[in-house]
């Protein structure tokens, strides 16, 4: 009974579920993303890969 | 970490390495996937030898442009962008030739079994079990390599391209080893756990995430660190990425069951893999838009550079390719896509354009600097680019029109209920040409291709020679001070614990892929387990011992990768096949054989739709009896003698999976299908057909296609 119910019905509502904690997930990014400081963290991180000093090792003492 | 400064070196070498197997192994997966082309081209080309036949070249070829060709680009831009990234050396020179070595032992190993049918019939997963235990050895060091690099980085924060790295790793570990848990019954066999239903979706959530995780996730990491290297910008917006890396991962372990619309899998969990594939155009586009737009400005640039040019165009094929597949995901449109050349034409979009022009453009970019030289030639690059680029759209142009004519002329079904186009091969014959020209538009991207290696080739002799004194001089020095360390170190607090620490992304990145996973594989296995009520209203008799040898030649010769075993609850399905499968029907199905694509029909209930004989003489030369099959020739099954001597192991191994075979049938299972098989043999021959047959494999094999579609009875 409880496996026909798993079958058939139950999960009818797993897509409701599924789509809620995917809002969540989506939500909760796009606030941690705007959180305060984040612009000068983002700044240095997306020059990280531009930093020639590194890229052929670098030579900074 | 002391005060003084630090001096290492990269550790280019191991680089250098997995880019030339890269390269070799690129040939090999291009080369191999022409020949397959030809083979459903002109049935000609399989030789009439079985290492040859398609059933056993596809999944070669497969096999490589997945595992050896992109598996090699990933490694090769990851090791190089890493150290770049984290400032630092490999964590161990040991764990990354171990990884090196290995990873190329386990693609030699795929390419002198595949042939041999050695499979677990299972797509891109057919690798036999002791390779699968390889694959997850070799994995891990790969795995540990990264994360202890990520311990003891210089730089402080963790930047995008290594995250989609990790998400890669930890997710590909989990479909791998989830979908390996099977039962070895000689050195190279094995029986999944999973039968019918149940494997129908591992499998596919397997399939799929291999598509997500080694195809997607590795690549968009790539192309977040070599777009800004090769133009030399910021990435158009890091919140942006950000947002796209959480959304991505949490969306694409939902989609699967985008693979098994239709079918017998119930219907929550279609819907399910519907709505998420449809919503991952999102993110993607997200992902898509963001390296386009760190691009604006500099489009003169991608017109003069190969290497943009490559990057720009394979993110593009990205974009084009995930508007394609959440399209394909869509309930009705499944209907007239699946099992045609229109999914063939979606996944070489993604794998010639977006993987191939991806790892092209970071070779032209790699070679040079690696090599501290010039690019040989930029016009032969160019061509290259050019030809590539005409190659991917006849290909696609012609798979398009192949699929959806194939796909219509199937489905369609005139005003007094009936099929118009009842033969199949009679929708075979019209796409027959269109094989031809996709074989066309393969050999100008592997004309491309060679234009590239020359170029390579040429450009490593111009390198400078290194002076031989300096031991490993060629590798670049890094020379970091803490002080250097301590002033880039802004970013304290929340910011340091969420996204400077690999361990808690890692730990995240796996929730986010648990929740889809669990969601809905916990309760379809338990919802089908042998005590479902699905099954309590059918009888299903499981194949006898006869029948289940000719299942696992059906396995060993590919015969999945041309017929589906799985009638769809569509009218032109029913109409065509007869009754729409139930779950019951695979029940006792390890490993299910569903399949993927209808290049001949379907077969699951072909069973006593024709005499033995019938059979007999199509599988000698199918053209005997159809003239324009394409379908190769098994004369071979004819030749060889059935081998039983592990058939009680099998069946015992079976029985304790669940099968419902007595302790008798299992002892007695030799003798069994000696007998059955005998009496087989001397029907055909009393029928005008060929004579001692009961020794040999053919007979086992019209056993088992004779049961297709008789086990299963309504209570
Ligand atoms: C290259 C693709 C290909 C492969 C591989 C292949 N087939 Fe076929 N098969 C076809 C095509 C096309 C047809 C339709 C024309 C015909 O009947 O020959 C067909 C027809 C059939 C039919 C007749 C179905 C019907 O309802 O009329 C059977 C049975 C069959 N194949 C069995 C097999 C078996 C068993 C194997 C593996 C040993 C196999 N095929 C491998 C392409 C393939």
């Amino acid at each position: 009974m409880f496996k026909q119910a798993l079958l058939h019905y139950a999960f009818a509502g797993a897509s409701v579920i599924a789509l809620f904690a995917f809002l969540l997930v989506f939500v909760g990014t796009l606030i941690w993303v705007y959180r305060k400081g984040s612009v000068e963290i983002y700044k240095h991180i997306s020059d990280l890969p531009l930093d020639k000093s590194q890229e052929e090792g670098l030579i900074h003492e | 970490m002391n005060e003084e400064s630090i001096k290492e070196q990269y550790d280019d070498k191991v680089v250098k390495y997995f880019l030339v197997a890269t390269i070799v192994w690129a040939g090999v997966a291009l080369l191999l996937g022409i020949y397959a082309a030809l083979e459903l081209a002109s049935y000609k080309f399989n030789l009439g030898l079985q290492w040859f036949t398609f059933g056993r070249i596809r999944p070669l070829h497969t096999n490589a442009a997945i595992f050896a060709f992109a598996g090699n680009t990933i490694f090769a831009g990851i090791y190089h962008s890493m150290q770049r990234l984290l400032k630092t050396r490999m964590w161990s020179d040991a764990v990354s030739w171990f990884h090196f070595w290995g990873w190329q032992l386990i693609i030699v190993s795929a390419a002198i079994t595949l042939p041999l049918g050695f499979t677990q019939g299972k797509e891109y997963h057919e690798l036999e079990w002791p390779i699968d235990i390889a694959i997850a050895v070799v994995w891990v060091a790969f795995g540990l390599n990264m994360i202890q690099t990520i311990r003891r980085r210089k730089e402080p924060h963790i930047y995008v391209a290594i995250w989609f790295y990790l998400a890669t790793f930890v997710t590909v570990a989990l479909l791998h080893i989830v979908n390996s848990i099977e039962i070895p019954v000689g050195y190279l066999k094995s029986y999944p756990v999973y039968a019918g239903v149940q494997d129908a979706l591992v499998q596919w959530w397997y399939g799929h995430n291999a598509v997500a995780f080694f195809l997607t996730t590795p690549f968009l990491g790539l192309m977040y660190y070599y777009i800004p290297k090769a133009v030399n910008k910021p990435v158009y917006s890091y919140r942006l990425s950000v947002v796209h890396f959480w959304s991505l991962v949490f969306i694409y372990i939902w989609a699967g069951p985008h693979h098994l619309l239709n079918t017998a899998l119930p219907e929550w969990a279609q819907t399910l893999g519907m709505v998420f594939s449809v919503m991952l155009w999102i993110p993607s586009w997200g992902g898509m838009i963001n390296g386009l737009m760190t691009l604006r400005g500099a489009w003169d640039k991608v017109k003069a550079d190969p290497v943009l040019k490559f990057l720009a165009t394979a993110t593009i094929f990205y974009g084009m390719a995930t508007f394609e597949g959440p399209l394909m995901s869509i309930k009705s449109v499944s209907e007239l896509a699946h099992y045609t050349d229109w999914v063939i034409a979606h996944v070489h979009g993604g794998a010639l354009g977006w993987n191939g022009f991806l790892s092209f453009g970071m070779i032209y970019y790699l070679v040079p600097k690696l090599w501290k030289t010039n690019l040989y030639s930029k016009s032969l690059a160019e061509t290259h680019f050019w030809l590539g680029t005409v190659g991917i759209v006849i290909y696609m142009l012609s798979m398009w029109t192949a699929g959806i004519s194939q796909g219509m002329m199937l489905n369609a079904v005139d005003a007094s209920g009936h099929l118009v186009y009842p033969d199949f091969v009679q929708t075979v014959t019209r796409i027959v040409p269109l094989y031809w020209v996709r074989a066309f538009g393969g050999v100008m991207y592997f004309i491309g291709y060679l234009l590239l290696v020359y170029n390579v080739i040429k450009t490593i002799k111009l390198a400078p020679k290194a002076a031989p004194a300096v031991a490993g001089s060629s590798n670049p020095v890094l020379n970091v001070s803490v002080g250097d360390l301590v002033k880039s170190s802004h970013g304290e607090g929340p910011h340091r614990v969420l996204e400077g620490m690999p361990i808690i992304l890692t730990v995240l990145a796996v929730v986010a892929v648990l929740v889809g996973s669990v969601i809905e594989i916990v309760p379809m296995i338990a919802a089908t387990d042998q005590s479902s009520v699905e099954y309590a209203n059918f009888k299903v008799k499981p194949l006898t011992s006869l029948q289940l040898a000719g299942r696992d030649l059906y396995i060993r010769e590919g015969c999945y990768l041309c017929h589906s075993q799985m009638i769809r609850t569509m009218v032109s399905d029913v109409l065509r096949y007869g009754p729409a499968n139930e779950m019951a029907d695979s029940r006792y199905d390890h490993p299910f054989q569903w399949g993927s694509k209808r290049t001949g029909p379907d077969l699951a209930r072909v069973g006593g739709k024709y005499p033995d004989l019938w059979h007999f003489r199509h599988m000698l030369n199918p053209r005997d009896i159809v003239t324009q099959s394409i379908m190769p020739e098994y004369k071979w099954l004819l030749e060889q003698k059935l081998d039983l001597s592990s058939i009680e192991r099998r069946m015992s191994a079976l029985q304790g999976l669940g099968v419902p075979y007595t302790d008798l049938e299992v002892s007695g299972s030799v003798e069994d299908a000696k007998k059955e098989a005998a009496a087989l043999a001397a029907a055909v021959e009393k029928d005008g057909g060929p004579q001692g047959m009961a020794d040999k494999e053919i007979t086992a094999l019209v056993a088992y296609l004779q049961s297709l579609g008789k086990q299963t009875e309504k209570k």
